[in-house]
């Protein structure tokens, strides 16, 4: 079975690893975060008839403390982007990190997952924005991990992407 | 002949002859001269060599034949200085074998049919070694005082006692062996030990690596050394690292020196097999697979030895607490069974009595308890115990009261309260009363008796009632008879009365004793010769003699009445007159 590498990015507290929990298969609790700033797990997808193991390395979220070991990154082929709806900046911290991932990795490709889909009434990024995005060439998922909504389309879009 | 072996010399005056044209320039050297006379007399003809050993090079056709002649000695050759070849060829003669196996099975199990035999003998011997070594291992220290602490540990933890004996004699143990695609992080293969339990391979590999990485981050170099080993409380985890793979081995103990080096030599071959494959990695981990027998090869394991007596001596101070423990251990045995003997024939005994249902029984340390159904009438279980040696003073039971048909016959006795003489008992449901009572009391237990549980039918048996209707039967079976046109009896009928006498004074006894009264009506009887009125004055004088005859036989009767019938000859059976002259009876 084919295995791909890939990472999940976004600021701190965006809700990425609650979006992906139950999805996922996981041996590691969250305080590996804290400790070495990266939690790993696994996530089979299948396409076409084929299976896909994708290792999921979900990388503690930056803030102004704590920045990302980018040479986490080193080998990904693929990356999830995840956004908070509800906190205009991270959409800014967002794009700041897809530019330092892009210039540490190349293009390689990525998802975008705009995180909180079922809060939509206290969101600060309009459609405006988003549709200025999509046109940028990013590929955006609604995604809720209350919900679950969104998050099986954007890992076997990625999937899909990187085969 | 003769102009070819002179035209060498020919050439040679002719060379002679340009040599004034170099005058003024250095003479030229011998053996350059000598190589420029070559030149030009062979020029030609080694250009046409090279021409035909480049196209010989050139087709394959040419070359094979020749490689060929060559190819064996050439094995042969670097056979013998390194081992390179064979690492180089071992893919292919792989993937050969396993191709032919899936075409021609046939031939694959026709070639390894003479070796299958020994192998598995020798695998089963091994196998056996292993097993006795770990046998060996658990006896030596099943009796010692450190097995007895071990006994105790496996005891504790739940672990099996030749489990704990491995652990703590091993040295070291190779449990696990990871290859890492070192860009990526992703496993390519992974192999662990015989009961080794294991997280997910590629999660744990990934994490590995982030572990690697972040202290590589964090203090070392940015292209400093890797981390080439970490120690996790009884766990080594060793790393060897290479441009493009990771071998990473879990120990457990101390880890050998020359593991290291295996490591090295393992990593180095899987370089030379699958370098190509390990830099043209895309996430397929299938061409790793031919690496197994590489990792396993690591997967090693040596146990310390006790062998020493001194070590395994048991001091006497041991053997006498051991000694003690026993005895105590023994007693603790024998009164424990003993106790528990007794417990179950109570039990037993309990359980086949009628009127109590154990539902639950327990023998606790201190107590006994018990649960079931209990008839009130039934035994008392506390009491029953005393029979048995148990002390009841422990017993704490709970019993549901209940009503249990097996008990019929004791509840019967007891709800009914039978008069002195009158005996009840049950059988196949059915209460039978046997004795004497009155009508009144017998009227109340007829009908009591069928709400008692068991109790379905109400009989008299054996009782005054039955005796009663008894002699109705006889008295009224029997006839006096008389002689002809006369009020005589004929001979032998005194007796008859005087038993018929008799027969009435036992009815009429047990008639008071029931309560009842009894009328018994003597009826005269002619033959029908005569005429009907002196038939009719016959009869009565008949019955009047016998009624008189009888009460001189049974003076004094309180419940019985006689009374007298004529009938003349109104019932006279024809043909036998002797019979019709003759008085019967009828009981009322």
């Amino acid at each position: 079975m084919i295995q791909k590498k890939i990472c999940m990015l976004g600021s701190f507290a965006v809700g990425k690893t609650s979006l992906v929990a139950r999805f996922v298969r996981s041996i590691y609790s969250e305080k590996y975060h804290t400790t070495v700033g990266v939690k790993i797990d696994k996530k089979q997808v299948q396409f076409d008839g084929k299976s896909m193991n994708l290792i999921l390395w979900d990388l503690y979220g930056e803030d102004e403390f704590q920045k990302v070991h980018m040479s986490y990154l080193r080998g990904a082929s693929g990356y999830l982007l995840v956004i908070d709806g509800t906190r205009r900046e991270t959409l800014d911290k967002a794009i700041v990190l897809q530019q330092r991932t892009e210039e540490a990795m190349g293009k390689i490709p990525f998802v975008v997952v705009l995180n909180k889909a079922d809060m939509k009434e206290s969101w600060e990024i309009d459609d405006r924005t988003i549709e200025e995005l999509t046109n940028k060439g990013w590929h955006i998922f609604q995604g809720s991990a209350k919900t679950g909504l969104g998050v099986e389309d954007a890992f076997l879009a990625l999937a899909q992407e990187m085969a | 002949m003769n102009d070819s072996s002179i035209q060498p010399v020919s050439q040679a005056d002719e060379a002679q002859a340009k040599a004034p044209a170099f005058k003024g320039t250095e003479p030229a050297a011998p053996a350059e001269q000598l190589h420029e006379l070559q030149e030009l007399l062979f020029g030609v003809e080694r250009k046409r060599q090279i021409e035909r050993l480049e196209e010989d090079l050139n087709d394959p056709e040419k070359l094979t034949p020749k490689v060929s002649l060559v190819l064996p000695d050439a094995i042969s050759a670097r056979a013998t200085g390194d081992h390179q070849l064979t690492e180089a060829l071992t893919p292919y003669v792989v993937e050969s074998i396993k191709l032919s196996a899936r075409r021609h099975p046939e031939h694959i199990s026709e070639a390894i049919f003479p070796i299958i035999g020994p192998a598995i003998r020798r695998a089963i011997a091994q196998a056996f070694n292993n097993l006795s070594q770990t046998i060996n291992q658990t006896l030596q220290h099943s009796f010692s005082l450190r097995g007895l602490k071990w006994r105790m540990e496996a005891y504790a933890s739940g672990k099996s006692f030749a489990e704990v004996v491995l652990y703590h004699s091993l040295l070291y143990r190779v449990e696990q062996v990871f290859l890492i695609h070192r860009k990526t992080g992703l496993v390519l293969l992974h192999v662990a030990g015989e009961s080794v339990q294991t997280q997910d391979a590629d999660v744990v590999s990934g994490m590995l690596t982030a572990i690697q990485d972040f202290i590589q981050d964090s203090f070392g170099e940015s292209d400093g050394e890797p981390v080439g080993s970490l120690q996790i409380g009884a766990r080594t985890v060793l790393t060897e690292v290479s441009p493009q793979a990771v071998l990473a081995c879990v120990v457990r103990g101390t880890v050998p020196a020359e593991l290291r080096e295996e490591m090295q030599e393992a990593l180095e071959s899987i370089h030379r097999d699958r370098g190509k494959k390990l830099l043209s990695f895309e996430g397929d981990a299938a061409p790793f697979e031919i690496c197994r027998p590489i990792l396993e090869s690591l997967l090693q394991s040596q146990y310390q030895s006790f062998a020493d007596p001194a070590q395994t001596q048991i001091p006497k101070a041991a053997l006498a607490v051991i000694g003690v423990l026993l005895l105590t251990l023994g007693l603790w045995g024998f009164f424990s069974i003993r106790d528990r003997l007794r417990w179950n024939n109570y039990l037993a005994k309990l359980s086949n009595s009628p009127g109590i249902v154990v539902t639950e029984a327990e023998r606790g340390w201190r107590k006994y308890h018990l649960v079931g159904l209990r008839d009130p009438l039934t035994i008392d279980p506390a009491q029953l115990m005393g029979d048995f040696n148990l002390d009841a003073t422990k017993l704490n039971a709970h019993w549901e009261e209940y009503q249990s048909a097996k008990l019929a016959e004791a509840r019967a006795k007891k709800l009914l309260n039978p008069p002195s003489g009158v005996t009840l008992n049950v059988r196949d449901d059915i209460l039978y009363v046997t004795g004497s009572a009155s009508q009144q009391w017998l009227a109340e237990a007829s009908r009591l008796a069928l709400f008692i549980p068991g109790i379905t039918q109400f009989r008299l048996h054996g009782s005054d009632f039955e005796k009663a209707s008894a002699l109705k039967k006889e008295i009224e079976s029997e006839r006096i008879l008389f002689f002809e046109a006369a009020p005589g009896l004929v001979s032998g009928q005194n007796t008859n009365l005087e038993l018929i006498a008799g027969k009435i004074r036992q009815l009429d006894e047990i008639a008071g004793r029931i309560g009842q009264e009894v009328r018994i009506k003597i009826i005269g009887q002619t033959d029908s010769s005569g005429t009907k009125e002196a038939n009719l004055a016959l009869s009565k004088a008949r019955a009047n003699q016998v009624k008189a005859q009888l009460e001189l036989r049974t003076s004094q009767l309180k419940n019985t009445k006689l009374i007298t019938e004529g009938i003349g000859d109104q019932h006279s059976l024809s043909g036998k007159p002797e019979e019709n002259r003759r008085v019967s009876f009828k009981i009322e």
